[in-house]
């Protein structure tokens, strides 16, 4: 009998946290429900004329986003996963790192590059190729290769949380039976791998949706540009919720197409450590590695040594600038930020245990994704109006308390979905043997579902950390006077075109997001070795 | 001796809150900290502030109509000006310093907002490519002698709105609309801030670009040897199309009387110096001093024909019509 009531009342938890996530939305589509009789204008000609544009832009740029990220994100992970890849731990931090930078620095940065009259087009037409050197890199092509290379690890992490849990036996078995490596690879990796795969082409679809600092650089019209053009040029709030909620539709089509695809999950699960699969001789050895020379160099290093050379020229002028009041404020935000998402996600995680045949569950986990699907200012809109009817004021009063609150919810699905897919392999007899050995619950959770669930509990604290030190629309929005991070700071120095001056924020950011992934990588690799 | 101590403190405490006034602005904390400072220095009044994005400070200040933690709104472009007072954000002031020290095609009709700082929306040309004299004008490089000739930042800047809404204003939508179509059919690329379009006037990319002039004033400063020079537009006939940073004072506001001193001050002598310098823009009073680099610019004519109310009421056709002759 008490079985069933503590059943129910993780129903009754599962339900509460969910429809609570859906405020906000649902503040700010009441705000914006009725359009006042002056903005119809607006919105006939965002409907009529804008939104068909839109559509083509937003999907041409999700899917060669997705592609871009996937011809990375695949053979990386086969390599580093697979073979006895030479430096493996150098090359496990190199391919984690990119996600330190926020896109709209990638995306400055290489519309530097490859402008007319940007270093490697001026080098093209002064070598006599006329045709290089007039290439047009402000494209969906040019968008889709900044956000492939700063979202790839997105979609090769996951890949690689299941690849290191395939049986070296099935390995062995296929052998056995006489098939080639070619045949193991496509029978039985590549279809395993659909799953993360998918997953992590989810979070990309989404991050570019949600973009706007990125494709503001290329002048690249998406939803997210299109909704701040309504907002702050139309000056037509309902114009813009409108235009979200059509957003937001499409995040949510994919979360559905996902998660219908991950119903499919075999589990082939071993705790074993295991050995490389396939030993690489010299040529494949030489291909891999420079493949993944290839990467670094675009994802990391060359976006580096641009950082540095502008802080160097702007570093007299900036250092009177209060950075280190910008850190610790950024440092305390992720980290307040990263700690209320990692307790949230492991008590709705633990709640959703065993419910994986239920049909409201994708319905109702996909309310903790509204935050994250959104562009940041729309979601910022939404929270402010949600506390503002609650308090009966303004919610600025709350102080700190109102932008970790809004950043919670905004990155909420951030660490959901990182601990969300482990925890279903988890096999519900565990805990049934744990509970008929008249062990209690939290023997159970302390024991076994936590330490099995660590190493992505540490990955969804590291994602959220570092997109809440990147976060900027909502950020500066809700966050109260006085208390700048780095990215406001950036954004600052960014709207006025003065990128070298930004540069020296954008490094503080990016090492910072740089020293984090790189503890947590080690933590990870600890936490592995001690097995 | 120790209770008269916590007295004092308390007293004055009490006396520092009372003199103190919260400003947002979307002008960047680098453009207006020291100004805030000399005015702290000078009246013991305490200048808090919050940065943003003009769109979310007017939501901001919205939400707190009935109880405004805020006092000032200060904003870059007459459009979002115009905008935060047509919401009824912005309260009327009355002040003879303030209406003769700001003219009256640079403010609101109803004084509920003062401009503080002139920016010019200038052409900027590659002088090897451009020969000293030419005749120049926004209507001018809509001909096709100008075809691969012109480079231009982002429709969604709304100092492009302005810009447009002004033609508007000035010729009437289908006029104003051929010129833009002209524009587009001669531009090169398009960018994302001014700063680049500059670059690419430098580069030699295209021969004209359209920009505000403190970015000018900025690059120049940076790289003196670049083969820019600023051609004032529009000489022959209506002048310049000109812009304001500005600020009024918001509804409700528990501080209107130390509001509207502190709008006094910035538009004094002294403080308008300093808030031109520090942006190499205008003062917008004619008796402060201009820096040594804007001097250089020359002389020229801005258009005081337009009053920039206009362009916040028109910036919706603008952008309108910008949509529709495909200016991206």
């Amino acid at each position: 009998m008490k079985l069933v009531t503590n059943k129910k009342v993780g129903d009754y938890s599962y339900l509460f946290f969910s429809i609570i996530a859906l405020l906000p939305i649902i503040f700010l589509f009441i705000e914006g429900k009725d359009i006042p009789q002056k903005d119809i204008e607006s919105w006939t000609f965002v409907l009529n004329d804008v939104v068909p544009g839109l559509l083509k832009n937003s999907f041409q740029l999700v899917i060669l986003s997705i592609i871009g990220s996937s011809l990375i994100a695949l053979p990386l992970a086969f390599i580093l996963e697979l073979t006895d890849i030479p430096a493996r731990k150098v090359w496990n931090v190199t391919t984690v790192l990119p996600l330190a930078f926020p896109l709209y620095v990638l995306a400055f940065i290489y519309v530097g590059f490859f402008e007319w009259a940007g270093p490697v087009l001026t080098f093209f037409r002064e070598a006599g190729f006329d045709t290089l050197g007039n290439m047009k890199f402000k494209n969906a092509f040019g968008v889709a290769f900044v956000f492939s290379l700063g979202l790839f690890p997105y979609i090769l992490l996951p890949i690689r949380l299941v690849l290191k849990k395939v049986d070296f036996k099935l390995y062995q078995a296929s052998r056995s039976l006489g098939k080639s490596d070619g045949h193991f690879l496509k029978k039985v990796l590549l279809p395993l791998c659909m799953v993360p795969m998918f997953a992590g082409c989810t979070i990309v679809g989404m991050e570019v949706m949600a973009d706007f600092g990125a494709v503001s650089v290329f002048n690249f019209d998406t939803f997210t540009t299109s909704i701040y053009m309504a907002w702050s040029s139309l000056f037509s709030l309902g114009s813009a919720t409108r235009l979200s909620l059509m957003l937001l539709t499409f995040s949510l089509l994919l979360f559905f197409l996902e998660s219908h695809i991950s119903k499919r999950q075999v589990p082939l699960i071993s705790n074993e450590s295991q050995e490389a699969f396939f030993k690489l001789k010299l040529l494949p050895k030489m291909a891999a590695l420079s493949f993944l020379g290839i990467v670094t160099f675009f994802s990391l290093i060359l976006p580096i040594i641009q950082l540095v050379l502008w802080s160097y020229h702007a570093w007299k002028n900036e250092l009177s600038a209060n950075y280190f009041s910008l850190i610790k404020n950024t440092l305390m935000l992720a980290f307040s930020v990263g700690g209320s998402i990692l307790i949230i996600s492991l008590i709705l995680v633990y709640a959703e245990r065993n419910k994986h045949h239920k049909r409201w569950l994708p319905l109702f986990r996909s309310f903790f994704l509204v935050g994250y699907a959104l562009p940041g200012n729309i979601v910022a809109v939404g929270v402010f109006l949600l506390f503002m009817n609650i308090l009966g004021t303004s919610p600025m009063e709350m102080g700190l308390a109102l932008v970790i609150i809004g950043l919670t919810y905004r990155f909420l699905s951030v660490g959901h979905r990182t601990i969300s897919p482990t925890a279903r392999l988890i096999n519900p007899n565990f805990e049934k043997a744990s509970k008929s050995l008249g062990k209690k619950r939290w023997t159970f959770i302390f024991k076994v579902w936590l330490p099995f669930l660590r190493g992505n509990a540490i990955y969804a604290f590291l994602f959220v950390f570092v997109e809440v030190a990147k976060e900027m629309p909502l950020t500066l929005m809700l966050r109260p006077i006085g208390h700048d991070t780095l990215s406001t700071k950036i954004y600052e120095l960014t709207s006025e075109g003065e990128w070298e001056r930004a540069a020296l924020g954008a490094l503080f950011l990016v090492i910072l997001g740089m020293s984090t992934v790189l503890l947590m990588s080690l933590k990870g690799e600890n936490h592995a070795e001690g097995h | 001796m120790k209770y008269l101590s916590i007295a004092s403190i308390l007293l004055f405490t009490a006396y520092a809150q009372a003199k103190s006034l919260t400003v947002y602005t979307s002008r960047k904390e680098h453009l207006v900290k020291d100004i805030f400072k000399t005015y702290e220095k000078e009246t013991g009044v305490k200048i808090n502030y919050k940065t943003g994005k003009a769109g979310a400070l007017i939501q901001n200040i919205k939400a707190e109509l009935k109880d405004p933690k805020v006092d000032i709104f200060m904003t870059v472009d007459a459009g979002n000006l115009w905008y935060a007072s047509s919401e009824g954000l912005l309260e009327s002031t009355k002040s003879d310093v303030l209406t003769s020290h700001v003219p009256a095609h640079l403010r609101d009709r109803d004084n509920r907002w003062f401009g503080l700082s002139v920016r010019a929306r200038t052409t900027v040309v590659n002088t090897n490519l451009v020969k000293k004299g030419t005749n120049i004008s926004y209507e001018e490089l809509a001909k096709p002698e100008w075809k691969g000739k012109l480079c231009l930042r982002t429709s969604k800047k709304v100092y492009n709105q302005s810009l447009v809404a002004m033609l508007i204003g000035t010729h009437g939508y289908d006029k104003a609309k051929s010129i833009v179509k002209g524009w587009v059919a001669n531009k090169v690329d398009i960018f994302s801030n001014d700063t680049n379009v500059l670059k690419a006037v430098a580069a030699g990319q295209c021969a004209v670009g359209i920009v505000n002039t403190y970015y000018f004033g900025r690059l120049i400063k940076k790289q003196p040897k670049l083969p820019l020079a600023i051609m004032w537009p529009n000489q022959k006939s209506y002048g310049v199309h000109i812009n304001v940073s500005g600020a009024g004072i918001v509804k409700n506001s528990k501080h209107q009387e130390d509001a509207r001193k502190f709008l006094e001050w910035l538009a004094s002598d002294e403080a308008q110096k300093q808030f031109a310098q520090v942006n190499m823009e205008y003062p917008i009073l004619k008796t402060a001093p201009q820096t040594d680099i804007v001097k250089s610019w020359g002389e020229f004519k801005p258009n005081t024909a337009f009053n920039l109310t206009d362009a916040g009421k028109l910036q919706k056709k603008a952008i309108k019509l910008m949509h529709e002759v495909g200016y991206k």
